[in-house]
């Protein structure tokens, strides 16, 4: 189901939250909304969940007005980024929840509820773990039954909230391919909130940048990457050398955009003050007379070709630059 | 910011509801609680400042604060004491029984005032255990001021080990050990690791036992014998007023009595505020 | 905790075992003692005594009563103090405490003149409260209502709200929610406040003195009869009717650890 938010604004405490912000998640789509802490973004998906009201603005699912509806009836998945599952109740007795507690009309039969959660355990490969309560599961497990509860209503929408930000770098990573998969499936409209870029960039198919209660650009994780609308997604986004300023904005370029030489002609001086050749690339800092630091990666082959050592007077140049206008402050 | 933050429609009360049941609430505890207290400052004034200053110098009254005084001080000294020893142990080391020591801890807040009363008569009467033993060496403990004594130390003994427990066991011993390391006395540890990092606690349970020890009734009435000017706490001082009709005099005494409390209240709020605040910056 | 002694184990070992000895184990003993060498039949007697039943019963009957009334009070006033902020919550949040802090005795006497026949409740009210059934339970309503406060609110503060959002977000009703997700959880605490309160009213002494008038087969507790039973030196039937107070104080007590053992493990982890 498509989701339109239109110019949302959100003040609390004398603190804008959300500034106008507007977005498009077209049906079937996985959006991830990326931005540091206290950006916004949350506050963005609750609203959209309607967890939480705007002060303007509007949320259109399918076209249609939902500001006004009660979260009840806008038939949201949610997933909390520390599960909220229900520490009394079972796996089954949390993944039957959504079921158990529709209106006696509507609500299915006891044995269409049990084949539907039995399909769902399945789904997340804990189909032995019904019984047990959710003190006794790991957290990728928790996390994984909070994400069957939230399908077992057949949200038109799922709505994440940092959903793999309280658990182990590795199980993370896991969960983010299964998430995609799931996905792919499922083709349920979902949004992805995260303060991870690399998370936002794998799983998401668009990716809207937000910094301070606004949305800074919306694009497809490639060209988020490529062409930075400005400089905060630019240096948010992936690591980015500022090298100086230009007419209409800063200039940057990204560290693999770099080139060393040991010929005075072909760039400015620099001196390396660490490297690090560890993987298929080498990281190396270098300092220049300015004071100021910049980074700088170099494939193997061309490190071996240099012979660069720390310490090492080097002439570094950026083989690719793009200027960015504003300067802002991560 | 979660307290500023009003719930979205559906997701808390309606606000008809929030406002019904805060007003009840509201009410409930003005009436229920507020009022009594403003209703014993008022009655002990209805006669006059004279009558409530006479009812304060009065000599059994006088008698009866200094006794309460002494008891609220011993039984401070004696919970505090064994409080810092108590919790220390039971909180640091894995001694046989550990269950059963922390469980006896709550004895003397579940048991009835007048049964622990009556247990120190049974204990030091003249027909209990040391009863003939020390009326031969000239003592009396029961309806004598020791007794009062024993009986406010009991109901209040665990107040301080109550408090500190949980704080030793959260403190952990590392700071402690830390310290030692560092070539600190155990002696030195105590006094400049473990007693500071447990003073608010200590603070908290000091209070509670206070409060609660001038305010002892049934356990100390038990013991007590009621005779004027002798064996009587400030408590026991305002029951015999009232029993004589004297309700001027006892409410008087009651206002003492509630200031305490009021301070007590006061000193509470403070200290775990300076706690909260300390543990945050820590 | 380790096995390692460290320094002062000695002194806090010998101070503890001394104090939980002389000041608590020493008068349980004499009490214990008491009952076991008490004349054969003597509890019998007691027992049989309706003057005994009549305040036995009325005492736990009186103390079931009180505990039920902060029941639901006490809920409330949590429920409010927690959820709904509201001017001068600070205050009222105190005020809570006064019960704990206001001696017992003083307790009792502003009770039975604010409720007595003059007392600016008492003449409002139809009925008679003081020296009256309905007086005592009153009064241990009032000493035994921030154990239920106390017990629930730091429960309910910890409550997270992202579980009733999920069960909103579910479709669940404001009214679903609360049945199914938010009560289970303060049940333990609930209940376990329930148990605080009635403990604390069934011992209850000063304040009920004031505002029962000691009626023998109508307002007399069992503390009081203990009381009365000591004056006339019947130290067997004192003994008697403590023992039955300090075993009813136990199982309490006993339930209560339980309640914790049972429901403070699930509640820590999620």
């Amino acid at each position: 189901m498509s989701i339109e938010v239109r110019n949302l604004s959100k003040r609390l405490g004398g603190k804008t939250i959300l500034d106008r912000v507007s977005l498009d998640i077209p049906e079937g789509s996985l959006v991830a909304l990326l931005g540091p802490s206290g950006s916004g973004k949350t506050t963005l998906l609750r609203v959209i969940a309607g967890l939480e009201t705007p002060d303007e603005g509007e949320v259109l699912v399918r076209g249609e007005a939902t500001t006004v509806r009660r979260p009840q009836d806008r038939h949201v998945g949610f997933v909390f980024q520390h599960y909220a599952l229900f520490p009394h109740m079972s796996v089954r007795q949390n993944v039957a929840f959504g079921l158990e507690v529709k209106p006696r009309t509507q609500r299915p039969s006891r044995d269409v509820i049990r084949a539907r959660v039995d399909e769902l355990l399945q789904l997340i490969q804990m189909d032995s773990y019904g019984q047990r309560l959710p003190s006794e599961l790991s957290g990728g497990q928790r996390q994984r039954v909070a994400l069957a509860r939230a399908l077992a209503v057949e949200p038109s929408v799922l709505l994440l909230d940092e959903p793999f930000g309280a658990l182990d770098a590795q199980v993370r990573a896991e969960l983010r391919q299964w998430l995609r998969r799931l996905h792919d499936v499922s083709k349920v409209t979902t949004v992805l909130v995260t303060h991870d870029q690399e998370e936002a960039m794998e799983v998401a198919d668009t990716v809207a940048v937000m910094n301070r209660a606004r949305i800074e650009q919306v694009g497809h994780p490639r060209d988020i990457y490529d062409h930075p609308a400005t400089a905060f997604v630019a240096r948010f986004v992936g690591q980015m050398n500022q090298l100086h300023q230009v007419e209409g904005g800063t200039a940057f370029a990204r560290p693999h955009d770099m080139d060393l030489s040991l010929d005075p002609a072909d760039g400015e001086p620099a001196r390396i003050t660490k490297l690090v050749s560890v993987g298929p690339l080498a990281r190396l800092r270098l300092d220049l007379p300015s004071g100021q630091e910049l980074e700088v990666h170099l494939t193997r082959p061309r490190l071996e070709e240099l012979q660069l050592a720390e310490g090492q007077q080097v002439y570094v140049r950026p083989n690719r630059v793009q200027v960015l206008a504003g300067d802002y402050i991560i | 910011m979660s307290d500023l933050r009003l719930p979205a429609d559906g997701v808390a009360e309606p606000r008809w509801l929030r406002w019904t049941l805060t007003a009840v609430t509201v009410v409930f505890m003005a009436v229920f609680l507020l009022l009594p207290l403003v209703n014993i400052f008022h009655s002990a004034l209805s006669e006059g400042w004279r009558v409530f200053l006479a009812s304060l110098q009065d000599e059994n009254a006088a008698a009866a604060i200094r006794l309460s005084l002494l008891s609220t001080l011993c039984a401070v000294l004696l919970s505090g004491v064994f409080g810092l020893a108590a919790a220390w142990l039971l909180g640091r080391h894995r001694i046989p029984g550990h269950g059963l020591w922390v469980a006896v801890l709550d004895l003397p807040f579940a048991i009835s005032p007048v049964v622990a009363g009556l247990m120190f008569v049974l204990l030091c009467g003249l027909d209990g255990w040391f009863g003939p033993w020390l009326d031969r060496h000239g003592t009396q403990i029961i309806f004598a001021k020791p007794g009062i004594i024993l009986a406010t130390a009991f109901v209040t003994f665990p107040f301080v080990a109550r408090e500190l427990l949980p704080l030793v066991q959260a403190l952990g011993p590392e700071s402690e050990e830390a310290a030692q390391l560092l070539g600190a006395s155990p002696l030195q540890t105590f006094w400049r690791v473990t007693l500071p990092a447990l003073k608010w606690g200590l603070l908290y349970g000091v209070i509670l036992c206070a409060s609660r020890a001038m305010g002892e009734f049934g356990a100390v009435s038990v013991v007590s014998g009621h005779i004027r000017g002798e064996t009587m706490t400030l408590p026991l001082h305002i029951e015999a007023t009232y029993n004589e009709y004297q309700f001027g005099a006892a409410f008087a005494c009651a206002t003492l009595l509630s200031l305490m409390a009021l301070v007590s209240l006061a000193l509470k709020s403070f200290v775990s505020w300076r706690a909260r605040r300390d543990r945050e910056s820590a | 905790m380790t096995f390692t002694r460290r320094p002062g184990f000695a002194l806090s070992t010998g101070i503890t075992l001394l104090g939980t000895s002389l000041m608590i184990l020493l008068p349980l003993a004499a009490l214990a003692l008491k009952a076991v060498h008490a004349k054969a039949g003597t509890f019998a007697t007691v027992l049989s005594n309706p003057r005994v039943q009549t305040a036995c019963l009325f005492s736990l009957g009186a103390a079931l009563a009180a505990a039920l009334f902060n029941l639901v009070w006490g809920t409330l006033i949590a429920w409010v103090l927690v959820r709904y902020p509201f001017p001068g919550r600070r205050l009222a949040d105190a005020l809570v405490d006064l019960p704990f802090a206001l001696p017992t005795a003083v307790a009792g006497l502003t009770l039975s003149s604010l409720y007595g026949p003059k007392g600016w409740i008492g003449h409002l009210l139809p009925f008679p409260v003081v020296y009256n059934r309905t007086g005592v339970v009153l009064a241990l309503s009032f000493v035994s209502l921030p154990f239920m406060v106390r017990s629930l609110q730091p429960v309910l503060e910890e409550l997270p709200r992202e579980m009733e959002e999920a069960a909103t977000c579910l479709g669940a009703s404001r009214w679903a929610t609360l049945r199914r997700v938010v009560l289970p959880q303060l049940l333990p605490a609930i209940l376990s406040g329930f148990a605080l309160s009635f403990a604390r009213a069934v011992g209850e002494y000063g304040s009920v003195v004031f505002v029962s008038g000691n009626l023998p087969f109508k307002t007399e507790i069992a503390p009081l009869l203990i009381v009365v039973k000591l004056e006339q030196y019947d130290y067997d039937g004192a003994v008697a009717l403590a023992v039955i107070m300090l075993g009813i104080s136990l199982l309490v007590l006993a339930g209560i650890h339980l309640l914790h053992r049972r429901f403070g493990e699930a509640r820590r982890h999620v």
